[in-house]
């Protein structure tokens, strides 16, 4: 089982309030990009290509993008809550999405991006799990949204 | 010493090194020159022989021809070898009775013609009966031979394979004993005619000496063999197989010639015995020799080539030197077409046959050279013909005989049937055998779709491509095993996600041989085949190659090609 905490810090936790996929995505990734001092505007690039192939929005209010990038040493996560929801994200069952969990993977290590995936799916289909983390960003908790995420 | 080395130089004194590693390489281009021209290269080897040999430059001339003869022992013991680990117990058990049959119907059939023509040939020019017909016997008996080598070679160069093959293999490999059991007969009676034999030693002596060379051989071959294959059962390595089975092979050729018993012949029966105590497991000594043999053969027949002179023949002899030829023909086929058919042989075998025993050389010559030994003093021009008119005729014949032998067996159909996973992977470029329309997904397709699409499918690896069909990565089974246990991820995962980089991309116009050998090396399970890259690094797909899919491919060819083969018998 891989632990989250190895590649999520909680600086790389937001907590905004946007309406849009579009505004989104642009923070997560441009976000990210800085802490992972990589080509912000070649990250944001590639989260949309791929939003553009199927949203990544797999319902529940939960999405997950993601993508595979040349030159990044190490796989790493941005988390965005969005409590009021993304309502223009397209997810599956056409619901707002309120978790937004960004995985960037190094374009090597496929089977480690497959698992990755695998499980901040599995942890964030829980529920219970994902009012948690909602009810802690509404009241500007990115410290607990961390410690939820990870178990710490 | 620049000038004492220049004023040395004479081209029909070169160091031996030199005219071993010329006639080599010179045969080898003359070769290469005949099989340009759809003759088989045997021909070439014997032409450059001719060309540098006595009859021409005379680099290869008398004195080092004779310093090459224990060379010569060991490549006619290379090819006996060769051709007995053909001779499987097998193939006589289903076919012994009809070789048997044709072996004397070709044999007898040459020999009783030649005889005959020469007789009445020599006597219309001597008016000496006796003599005529002396000349006509030893001439039928040496008739009689087919000289393995030759005739063997060519069908090695073409991978035949099938009942004709079969049956020349099996011929040429037993009709040297017939021929030097009429040979025994034929000089014993000829030397009763003429009134030569002063040793006191009649005609069943001589058959006794013929038939002690003959046993002899066959013993020693055989003992070795046991030997041999006991001590082969304890040696995994190539190198070590191929110094222990060279090494009993020369012993066997030494023992021979100390017994005084037929060298090729005990080769023989040493590939026999082998090929046929552990089938299996000798066919890679075979292969070993196989590979070590090439150089042997080419300077053997340039040998050949280079010993043949036909200078100062009188006409009368060549008037004789043209019936042999024509009796040896007419005999060999008919001999062997009467008794192929009467043994209901398959059709190939009574067809075509006959055109496959002409080629003379190594026996023949050899017993012309006893026979002019046999006969000297005031009876010597007797033996001096006999060399003659050998030597004439198996200048001819080798020069006609393969020919005939590749004509036979493209008439048969049986070229190119022998074929090893080697040449087959040889013959190929990665466009024959490549998966023309593979399975290809779209980047957009969902992980679903590309589950369901790999459990109905037997593919292992899938191209990814645009609506251009340029190749944008690759999924492959292996790679799919860490998103295959999550029915989670299925909403979540695309052909985008799943692709990786193709491990290797070749075009279709490579080798197989060389795509294989990537393969291999580098541990792909496959390659892409596409064209080269356009101004923007892009690709076209054109097909897919997976190593055990090419590999399934190769064995079915094999197989079908031998079943095609054997089937015909």
């Amino acid at each position: 089982m891989l632990e989250l905490s190895s590649y999520l810090t909680p600086q790389q936790i937001i907590l905004s309030h946007y309406n849009t996929k579009k505004e989104v995505l642009t923070e997560l990734a441009t976000m990210l990009a800085e802490q992972l001092k990589y080509d912000a505007a070649a990250m944001v690039n590639a989260v949309f290509e791929r939003e553009g192939l199927m949203s990544t929005g797999i319902g529940h209010g939960l999405a997950v993008p993601h993508v595979r990038l040349e030159g990044l040493a190490e796989p790493a996560l941005a988390v965005s809550v969005q409590p009021a929801g993304i309502s223009d994200y397209e997810s599956l069952d056409s619901m707002p999405v309120a978790v937004i969990v960004l995985i960037a993977a190094p374009a090597g290590q496929h089977e480690m991006y497959i698992r990755l995936l695998a499980q901040v799916a599995d942890v964030l289909k829980r529920d219970e799990l994902r009012e948690k983390v909602i009810a802690a960003a509404t009241r500007g908790e990115a410290d607990t949204v961390f410690k939820i995420l990870t178990g710490k | 010493m620049r000038g004492v080395m220049l004023a040395e130089f004479d081209i029909n004194h070169l160091p031996m090194l030199l005219v071993v590693g010329l006639s080599l390489f010179v045969g080898g281009l003359g070769a290469r020159l005949f099989q340009k021209m759809r003759i088989p290269q045997v021909v070439g080897y014997i032409t450059i022989g001719l060309l540098i040999g006595r009859m021409g430059l005379k680099i290869l001339n008398s004195e080092a021809i004779a310093q090459m003869r224990l060379f010569n022992y060991v490549a006619l013991g290379v090819i006996g070898f060769m051709i007995g680990g053909e001779l499987k117990k097998s193939v006589f058990q289903r076919y012994g009775r009809q070789f048997m049959a044709i072996l004397f119907g070709e044999g007898l059939t040459a020999f009783v013609f030649v005889s005959a023509l020469v007789t009445l040939g020599g006597y219309l020019f001597t008016q000496n009966f006796a003599t005529s017909m002396a000349l006509g016997l030893i001439l039928g008996a040496i008739s009689s031979a087919t000289a393995p080598a030759a005739t063997v070679d060519v069908l090695w160069e073409y991978k035949t394979r099938g009942p004709l093959t079969t049956s020349v293999f099996a011929i040429v490999a037993l009709d040297d004993g017939l021929a030097l059991v009429l040979y025994g007969l034929a000089a014993s009676f000829a030397k009763h005619l003429i009134g030569t034999d002063v040793s006191g030693r009649g005609l069943l002596a001589s058959v006794g000496t013929a038939c002690y060379e003959l046993v002899g051989a066959a013993i020693l071959g055989g003992i070795i063999g046991i030997l041999l294959n006991f001590l082969l059962r304890f040696i995994k390595e190539h190198d070590k197989n191929l110094i222990f089975t060279l090494g009993a092979l020369i012993v066997t050729l030494g023992l021979s010639m100390l017994m005084g018993v037929d060298v090729i012949l005990s080769a023989m029966a040493l590939g026999t015995t082998l090929t046929n105590l552990a089938p299996r497991r000798s066919q890679e000594t075979f292969r070993i020799i196989e590979r070590f043999a090439p150089p042997i053969y080419v300077l053997f027949f340039v040998i050949v080539g280079a010993r043949l002179t036909v200078g100062d023949m009188p006409a009368w002899m060549w008037v004789v030197a043209v019936l042999y030829v024509i009796g040896r023909t007419a005999g060999k086929m008919l001999g062997a077409f009467t008794t192929a058919r009467l043994t209901k042989s398959p059709q190939a075998v009574q067809k075509y046959l006959g055109l496959c025993l002409f080629s003379q050389a190594g026996v023949a010559i050899g017993l012309a050279i006893i026979s002019s030994e046999n006969f000297t003093g005031k009876y010597a021009y007797v033996g001096n013909a006999v060399i003659m008119i050998v030597t004439a005729t198996t200048f001819l014949v080798q020069i006609i005989g393969p020919p005939c032998v590749k004509l036979a067996v493209a008439r048969a159909g049986e070229i190119g049937l022998n074929v090893t996973r080697e040449d087959l992977i040889a013959s190929y470029k990665v466009g024959d055998v490549m998966i023309r329309d593979p399975l290809v997904f779209r980047q957009a397709t969902p992980f679903n779709v590309i589950m369901q699409t790999i459990n109905e499918t037997d593919y292992n690896t899938y191209p990814v491509v645009d609506d251009g069909n340029h190749l944008l990565g690759v999924i492959t089974l292996n790679e799919l095993k860490g998103g295959l246990g999550n029915i989670g991820l299925a909403q979540l995962l695309l052909a985008y996600d799943l692709m990786q980089p193709p491990s290797g991309i070749v075009q279709p116009n490579v080798n197989l041989g060389e795509a294989m050998t990537k393969m291999r090396e580098e541990d792909f399970e496959y390659l892409i085949v596409a064209d080269y890259p356009d101004e923007t690094g892009k690709c076209k797909l054109i097909g897919l190659v997976e190593l055990r899919k090419v590999d399934r491919l190769l064995n079915r060819e094999l197989i079908r090609r031998r079943d095609a083969a054997d089937g015909q018998s």
